[in-house]
């Protein structure tokens, strides 16, 4: 999980996959800005077809963050 | 070909839109900007895409938020802006002098939105091309059974605001795009609250699909010429099976009225400018009696520039009607009903656009209307009216040309006549028209709009040369076009834009121009003449041209040579076989 999302994150920097270390968080990637925030949720919705709550959107601040997000939907979903 | 906006998701546009940034990198960068009173700074990456899709070296910029009228003021080096202005968003900032104010303060609002409006179109007035969403308050109001105050507002902004005034502006319609995806697809509240950011991503992606059309008309890109095979495709049934008799495309069934109306949609294009063709395997006797006597068909002889019925493969024909149009097969957009013939048109010319009768003939014309958005959209000028018959007396001139024994013997009974045009306002749509569709014979390349072509022609430091030819057998009309300045208080002039439509190519008058174009510097007392070859993919045939006019050779750096020729040096060409004259 966490590599798909280091892959949409890349894209949305616009950084090689491997500058983006496993700690990577608005804090560590200065290119992460809000502007960026925002194309980031578009993309990462996009990519793995779903929408964030009102909530999750503010959790969504660092690379593990978003992973463990996405990963409550994921086991979310093969319960339903 | 690049994968359309619709079919990439976004992180995969946002690479594939780096990628192409590169490709085209070194090419002289075209600047956009979006300006807007929400966060759109989404479309920056999806606006480049497109236009780099065409081929167009773009770079986008979004402008501060809510800072439209600043902005406007900022962007003179643009060629494209677009305009998100909101009154929904502006709205909630107004409303409690509003409710105080009644009626008043609310006439008050719209005047104010307007005049802001205004000064915003004034300010791009020299922008090529300005896309302005018109006021739309769906989003808002959609499920108020009654006008609520933001509709009254919009109707009355829309009411005040007269778009014609300004040339160089597409109005947008944000509601064929709500239409389209729904209001609650396009709009995200949770991006809204949050970050200003109104519109989705969906939506962002589609208001740029939906531009699209006139973006690539603009970079030149879009198609040309419609080729139509006939069974199946401009009528129902097997004209060699069913028999004249048997064919439908009439009023009186279900199926016939599918593929009238398809006909009808291919008149409109036809008289929008688009050049239609036939390509079929049939007998060609069977085909001429139905297009001559077939009570039915609206598709007729005289609408049609090009034929191929016969028994060979499509893409053999295909590859010929470009050849005989003069047009690049990416020009050509091909409509037939069989997939296997499609498919081999697919694998052998990528660059034609394809598309197939759906199976559920019911969604024939509304699918066929979504593709034939790729078409160039021309306002509708005398020379468009005039194509149709021009491109058949080419058939002629062919036919004539095989009767001579030399070249110039063939040329010399054309009887070619060409007239040149100084700065004449009612030639700026055609002259504009021309940048931006021809290729192949154009030295620079530039493309302009209308409004910028009027803005030379008004120049004192400018001149705008257009050239109307004809001969024994029509008129081309208006086909050649020569831009030049004067500097150094006249003594010098760089020549700007030098294009000759692919029409009346191959008679000389290539040559011609040029003698004429000579003798209008020579009118405005110039001395030296510079120029400049830019090399694009199509336009190689023209690298001869300056040199052969007598220039020498000034410099070469990447794809530009640039090259100069002091006036009294000149060689006249005086073809005497075309009469020039001046109007």
């Amino acid at each position: 999980m966490r590599e798909r999302v280091k892959a949409v994150l890349a894209s949305v920097i616009g950084v090689k996959m491997s500058e983006i270390g496993d700690d990577a968080s608005v804090s560590t990637l200065e290119a992460w800005d809000s502007i960026k925030q925002i194309k980031l949720i578009m993309a990462l919705e996009d990519r793995f077809g779903l929408m964030f709550d009102d909530d999750e959107i503010s959790e969504l601040i660092s690379l593990d963050c978003i992973a463990q997000a996405l990963e409550r939907r994921q086991a979310a979903r093969r319960q339903a | 070909m690049t994968p359309g906006l619709l079919d990439l998701d976004y992180s995969e546009l946002l690479n594939r839109n780096r990628e192409l940034g590169d490709a085209l990198a070194g090419a002289e960068a075209v600047s956009a900007a979006v300006l807007a009173n929400t966060t759109v700074d989404p479309l920056k990456e999806i606006l480049e895409y497109a236009l780099r899709r065409a081929r167009v070296p773009a770079t986008v910029r979004i402008g501060g938020f809510d800072s439209i009228v600043q902005d406007s003021e900022r962007c003179s080096d643009c060629r494209i802006v677009a305009v998100f202005f909101d009154a929904g968003v502006a709205l909630p900032d107004a409303l409690a002098g509003l409710l105080k104010g009644g009626e008043a303060a609310e006439r008050e609002f719209v005047a104010e939105m307007a005049r802001r409006t205004r000064t915003v179109l004034e300010n791009l007035k020299a922008i090529p091309l300005v896309l302005f969403n018109r006021f739309c308050p769906l989003p808002w109001t959609c499920f108020a059974p009654e006008q609520r105050r933001l509709d009254r507002i919009c109707a009355q902004l829309e009411q005040a605001l007269d778009f014609s005034q300004w040339p160089n502006v597409a109005p947008v319609d944000l509601a064929k795009i709500f239409a389209r995806i729904g209001v609650a697809e396009s709009v995200d509240w949770r991006l809204y609250y949050r970050a200003r950011a109104l519109y989705s991503l969906r939506f962002l992606t589609c208001w740029v699909d939906q531009v699209e059309p006139i973006l690539t008309s603009l970079a030149g890109t879009a198609r040309k010429a419609l080729i139509f095979d006939c069974d199946n495709t401009l009528w129902q049934g097997i004209l060699g099976e069913d028999g004249f008799d048997g064919i439908e495309m009439g009023m009186d069934t279900p199926r016939g009225r599918v593929f009238r109306e398809v006909q009808q949609d291919i008149l409109e294009l036809a008289h929008g400018g688009i050049i239609l063709g036939l390509c079929s395997r049939n007998n060609p006797d069977e085909v001429d009696e139905v297009l001559a006597r077939h009570p039915d068909m609206l598709v007729r002889e005289p609408l049609l520039s090009v034929r191929r019925v016969n028994w060979e493969d499509k893409v053999s024909s295909l590859a010929a009607i470009a050849k005989e149009l003069n047009i690049g097969l990416d020009a050509i957009a091909f409509v037939d009903d069989s997939p296997q013939e499609l498919l081999a048109v697919e694998q052998q010319l990528p660059e034609v656009a394809v598309f197939q009768v759906p199976v559920r003939l019911s969604e024939y014309p509304s699918s066929f209307r979504r593709f034939a958005r790729q078409f160039a959209l021309n306002h509708a000028t005398g020379e468009d009216a005039r194509r149709t018959a021009m491109y058949r007396s080419e058939a002629l001139r062919r036919d004539a040309a095989g009767h001579f024994a030399t070249r110039e013997d063939y040329l010399r009974s054309l009887q070619l006549r060409i007239r040149v045009h100084r700065d004449n306002p009612e030639h700026a749509r055609r002259v504009a028209q021309l940048t931006q569709k021809t290729n192949q014979f154009n030295l620079t390349t530039i493309r302009y709009t209308e409004a910028e072509v009027l803005r030379m022609v008004s120049s004192e430091s400018q001149r705008v040369l257009s050239l109307e030819v004809s001969d024994r057998f029509g008129e081309y009309g208006i086909t050649g076009v020569a831009i030049y300045d004067l500097r150094a208080g006249g003594r010098e002039s760089h020549i700007d834009t030098l294009l000759l439509s692919c029409r009346v190519l191959g008679r000389e008058v290539e040559l011609a121009l040029m003698d004429a174009l000579i003798d209008q510097l020579r009118a405005d007392g110039v001395a030296t003449v510079h120029a400049r070859y830019v090399l694009t993919r199509k336009n190689t045939q023209a690298e001869w041209y300056f040199e052969r006019c007598g220039f020498s050779l000034v410099g070469q750096a990447g794809e530009v040579t640039t090259y100069a020729l002091s006036l009294p040096d000149y060689k006249p060409f005086e073809c005497d076989y075309i009469a020039r004259s001046y109007a």
